[in-house]
């Protein structure tokens, strides 16, 4: 966990709770092997800035995060992604050595919380060394050591913990997916996000979040995660997880395993729905029941056990690569089948998670301004903004997928405010908007949006909203003569981002 | 938008001094004759909610006190909000030794009115009914009659400060209300204290707001047309106008309509399916004039009286459902003359009603799983912050399209939560979904839900829902068992109503 990083300001609530950890605990391991780990460990200094969602043309102020590294074969150091997100400026340092180096990201993976540094002069590495992975996860109960820099500081601190739990949690860096996490009783403090967590002086993880209510919890990114990683950036490109999108229903119910005439002695789940544009859908249909994932019997619950240990469904996907396949054993009318699923990624169009490295996109004209509707969006709503939001945004951000919304609007527009100015003067309090056509064309993207005003030969713009709100009528000529005025008095250096 | 809020004041102390004073004896009788004689009566209520999270169940009852005056049909006006949800009924009469039970005659959450109806005649002894007087001006001093804990009527004194069309206290809906300045002091306000000029009942108190010394009135004019809409073959409320409109300032926008740039109207944005401008406005058309009552671009038009009034007022105040309203429109360049049918928009109108129907809740709980409604008071149950708590897609259809029934959708049924049963294992999770279909069969109404279930797909039930069409299905032949389970282990006494 980076220092300074206001998103997850859970972590400050646990500042300092573990700084006993300091003495290297003696596991009977020689003063050798911890000074191997010691010249393996780094300290990571990252200087970000985050772009408005707000004013989409500026950049919010500067801030400073600190966090830890781990040097991995080929002169790479290995971190969280929220250590070094929205770079500017990366500077690495060595236990006790106070000369910065600089550091570049190779490879930043949200959505699982990782990143690769590169650092621009190998000379870094002449007196380092190198710490390998063992690629079993750890078993419960047994102890782990988190290295790291909590709190800044120049000296590392090491901190024992026990694997208490492995399980899913929502990676809250990008509040995008679920994935396996060991929770260890050991607190991970700001500073400490990034570290290595070894034991037998292997890396078993990389410590990243903690649990805000409870104290002494931290989570740690497990080997399976880290490795679905590094090998997803083998081919130069990370792709991300790919995106099933199977909704089951599970079959404990005996009445439904009746109904759907699960043969007896067979377990499995029924694919309610499908989602848009995931990999399942055309290939899957609703109402199969699934009945094993790559040759594992899918329990009425939903898991698999792989390893002795029980696990949804989903963790053989968490373990493919955006190409791969998945095979699944289905019984459809009766006939039992297999069904070959290619694994892809969605187009992604509403972002329901936190963005970063991102420019968002908006375009503006005669002071109108228009944005897609996301998370990044939602949360310009100041405070809580679940709470405070407009109903319609958010029915239309959480149902996206469940009442098939996607399928009428791709992407959300939203007239989000207005630069007020001559030529909108009776509009300049609307707000929070969703745009639905524009001199009558439907607006599905904002690309289509731009055309639609761009395109449009007629002497009035036209924009019409969901809802029973009267449009808004702009006159073409005076946006012309006006645009460049409005731009200029509020600063706007230009009036569209516009992603291809 | 209902800002202002009833003044809570404990009103129980006052029940008790009162109850002392009739096992005492006291009379009072002739303290009240040197008052208004058709001054208020006092009404208490018990009263009793739904209790929508456990539709089976009812909330705590609670009480509240009112006031009412005598009507010459020996009947009692009072508000609405007074008698809602009532288990009893008390009336009481100044100096009164003694309560007389009431019952609702007639009520409109709308308008927030009620007509209370008296058993004993006796009550009506010494009593005169009040003159209702519809002339009022700005300026105008009143009097709120309330009756002091010693039974004394006293005349609080006020002033007309505002004639204009608000929001009501129960209903989404808009009418005429006059705003007063007052100060009820420490006894708080807003009961239905009857206002009066000089001996004319001018109308009566909905809302009360301490803080700024400022009481809505419910005027003497709704009250009347209120009265009116009491036919002898049954109550035919308010009309509503059936549209959406926004002002049409903007020159460019009125350019672009082709409208001349001087002049007045309102622009129609959404017409209510089934409503009173179905079938003769469309969307785009620009309202001129109401009853030749020009309307200006901001949607008022001018009393001859009192000034600028919003337009609705031109389609509740002055018409009664059913009647006929001329209106001139703009439409692709041409003025026209419409006729416009009125029509009620009524609770039955809503796709969620805003308000209880005052009956108790219909609800069906089958293998565990409990049905109902969505409702405004259901959201409500979400608690004092219900409008952002609730569950998004409640609120989403709450806000912008409760009164919009779709076709072939009266109401939105949903499945509340699952009472844990072993024959609902594997589903307890699922809860606040929106029920599409039972056995196939499309959902719009409770009534649907139990016609659906006589028509089972083979030996099962099954119930879909809407998001991600989840669906869950429950065995016929174990049901009526594990209801009966259910029934006794929850304290459920009847599964459906």
């Amino acid at each position: 966990m980076s220092e300074g990083n206001n998103n997850l300001s859970a972590w400050f609530l646990l500042l300092f709770a573990v700084i006993s950890g300091l003495v290297i605990p003696a596991i009977g391991r020689t003063e050798n092997a911890t000074d191997r780990i010691r010249s393996a460990v780094v300290k990571i200094k990252n200087i970000s800035q985050r772009p408005s969602y707000d004013s989409p043309w500026e950049d919010n102020d500067f801030s400073g995060g600190r966090g830890t590294g781990v040097i991995i074969t080929g002169n790479r150091i290995l971190t969280s992604a929220h250590v070094v997100s929205d770079s500017k400026y990366i500077e690495i340092e060595k236990e006790n050595s106070g000369t910065p180096y600089r550091g570049v990201v190779a490879y930043i993976a949200h959505d699982c919380d990782l990143a690769i540094i590169e650092l621009l002069d190998p000379s870094f590495f002449e007196d380092t060394t190198v710490l390998s992975f063992n690629d079993q996860i750890p078993e419960l109960g047994s102890l782990v050591l988190v290295y790291g820099f909590p709190s800044g500081g120049r000296r590392i601190s090491v901190t024992r913990g026990v694997v208490s739990r492995i399980d899913y949690t929502l990676y809250s860096h990008s509040a995008r997916d679920y994935h396996l996490i060991l929770q260890i009783d050991a607190a991970i403090n700001p500073g400490n996000s990034g570290g290595p967590v070894l034991q037998d002086g292997e890396i078993v993880g990389i410590a990243f979040q903690a649990v805000q209510p409870s104290e002494n919890v931290g989570h740690v990114i497990p080997i399976t995660v880290i490795e679905h990683f590094l090998d997803d950036i083998k081919d130069g490109r990370y792709d991300g997880y790919p995106d099933l999108g199977i909704v089951t229903s599970n079959l404990l119910n005996p009445a439904y395993r009746d109904y759907v005439n699960l043969p007896e002695g067979r377990t499995g789940v029924v694919a309610s729905a499908l989602v848009d544009d995931h990999s399942a859908i055309g290939i899957i249909q609703p109402g199969d029941i699934i009945l094993s994932i790559d040759g594992n019997p899918i329990g009425n619950d939903g898991t698999i056990l792989i390893d002795g240990e029980s696990y949804q469904l989903e963790e053989v996907v968490e373990r493919k690569q955006v190409g791969d396949e998945v095979v699944f054993d289905i019984i459809r009318g009766g006939e039992e089948i297999s069904c070959r699923v290619p694994l892809s990624k969605n187009k992604e169009l509403l972002k329901t998670w936190k963005e970063y490295e991102e420019q968002p996109e908006y375009f503006l004209l005669g002071g109108l301004l228009f944005q897609p509707l996301s998370l990044e969006y939602l949360k310009t709503w100041m405070g809580d903004w679940w709470s405070r939001s407009d109903p319609r945004l958010l029915y239309y951000f959480k149902y996206y997928n469940q009442d098939k919304l996607c399928r009428e609007m791709p992407e959300v527009i939203l007239l989000s405010r207005v630069l007020a100015a001559r030529v909108n003067q009776y509009y300049s309090d609307l707000h929070d908007l969703v745009v639905k056509d524009v001199n009558g064309v439907r607006i599905l993207s904002l690309s289509d949006l731009v055309s639609a005003f761009e395109n449009h030969t007629g002497p009035y713009h036209v924009i019409e909203f969901d809802g029973d709100f009267p449009p808004c009528v702009l006159n073409v000529e005076d946006v012309k003569k006006e645009n460049q005025r409005i731009l200029e008095r509020y600063r706007v250096s230009r009036d569209r981002y516009i992603k291809k | 938008m209902k800002e202002q809020v009833k003044q809570k004041v404990d009103l129980t102390p006052i029940f008790l001094v009162l109850g002392v004073f009739l096992m005492a004896g006291s009379v009072l009788g002739g303290g009240a004759s040197d008052q208004v004689e058709n001054g208020p009566v006092r009404i208490e209520v018990t009263y009793q909610e739904n209790n929508y999270s456990s539709p089976w169940k009812q909330k705590k009852a609670g009480s509240r006190s009112g006031y009412g005056c005598v009507l010459s049909s020996k009947r009692i006006l009072t508000t609405a909000d007074i008698v809602k949800d009532s288990t009893m009924i008390k009336l009481e009469k100044p100096g009164g030794k003694k309560f007389y039970p009431g019952r609702i005659e007639v009520i409109d959450y709308d308008v927030d009115l009620a007509v209370v109806s008296v058993e004993d005649e006796s009550f009506f002894d010494g009593l005169t009914s009040v003159e209702i007087d519809q002339r009022i001006r700005i300026d105008q001093p009143v009097k709120f009659m309330v009756m002091e804990n010693s039974n004394k009527i006293r005349g609080i004194p006020g002033e007309i400060v505002k004639i204009s069309v608000e929001n009501y206290f129960l209903g989404p809906d808009k009418y005429l209300t006059y705003g007063a300045a007052v100060n009820f002091e420490d006894r708080g306000g807003g009961w239905s204290e009857p206002v009066f000029s000089g001996d004319k009942l001018i109308g009566l108190t909905m809302l009360y707001s301490g803080k700024k010394q400022y009481a809505t009135i419910i005027p003497a004019s709704i009250i009347n047309r209120f009265l009116a809409a009491d036919r002898p073959g049954g109550y035919i409320g308010f009309p509503h106008h059936g549209f959406i409109g926004a002002g049409v300032r903007d020159p460019v926008f009125r350019e672009y309509l082709q409208l001349p740039p001087d002049g007045g109207g309102l622009y129609i944005s959404s017409i209510y399916p089934g409503g009173s401008a179905d079938g003769v406005l469309q969307e785009g058309d620009v309202l001129f004039s109401v009853d030749g009552f020009p309307i200006d671009v901001d949607g008022y038009y001018t009393d001859p009286d009192w000034g600028s009034i919003e337009y609705r007022d031109l389609f509740t105040r002055f018409h009664s459902p059913g009647e006929e309203i001329e209106v001139e429109i703009f439409r692709g360049g041409k003025q026209l003359k419409k006729k416009i049918k009125l029509a009620r928009l009524d609770r039955s109108n809503y796709l969620i009603p805003p308000y209880s129907s005052g009956e108790p809740l219909e609800y069906l709980i089958v293998g565990g799983l409990i049905f109902q409604e969505l409702t405004a008071d259901y959201l409500k149950d979400w608690g004092e912050k219900w409008q952002t708590k609730a569950n998004k897609k409640y609120l989403y259809y709450y806000t912008y399209h409760s009164r919009r029934p779709e076709p072939g959708r009266n109401r939105i049924i949903i499945l509340n939560k699952i009472l844990p049963d072993r024959i609902n294992l594997g589903y307890q999770g699922m809860s606040d979904l929106v029920l599409a279909e039972v056995n196939g069969l499309p959902i719009s109404k409770i009534g649907d839900v139990k016609e659906a279930l006589k028509h089972p797909e083979k030996d099962f039930y099954r119930f879909t829902f809407e998001e991600f069409d989840q669906e869950l299905v429950l065995p016929i032949d174990s049901l009526p068992e594990a209801d009966r389970r259910i029934g006794e282990q929850y304290g459920i006494s009847r599964m459906s109503r």
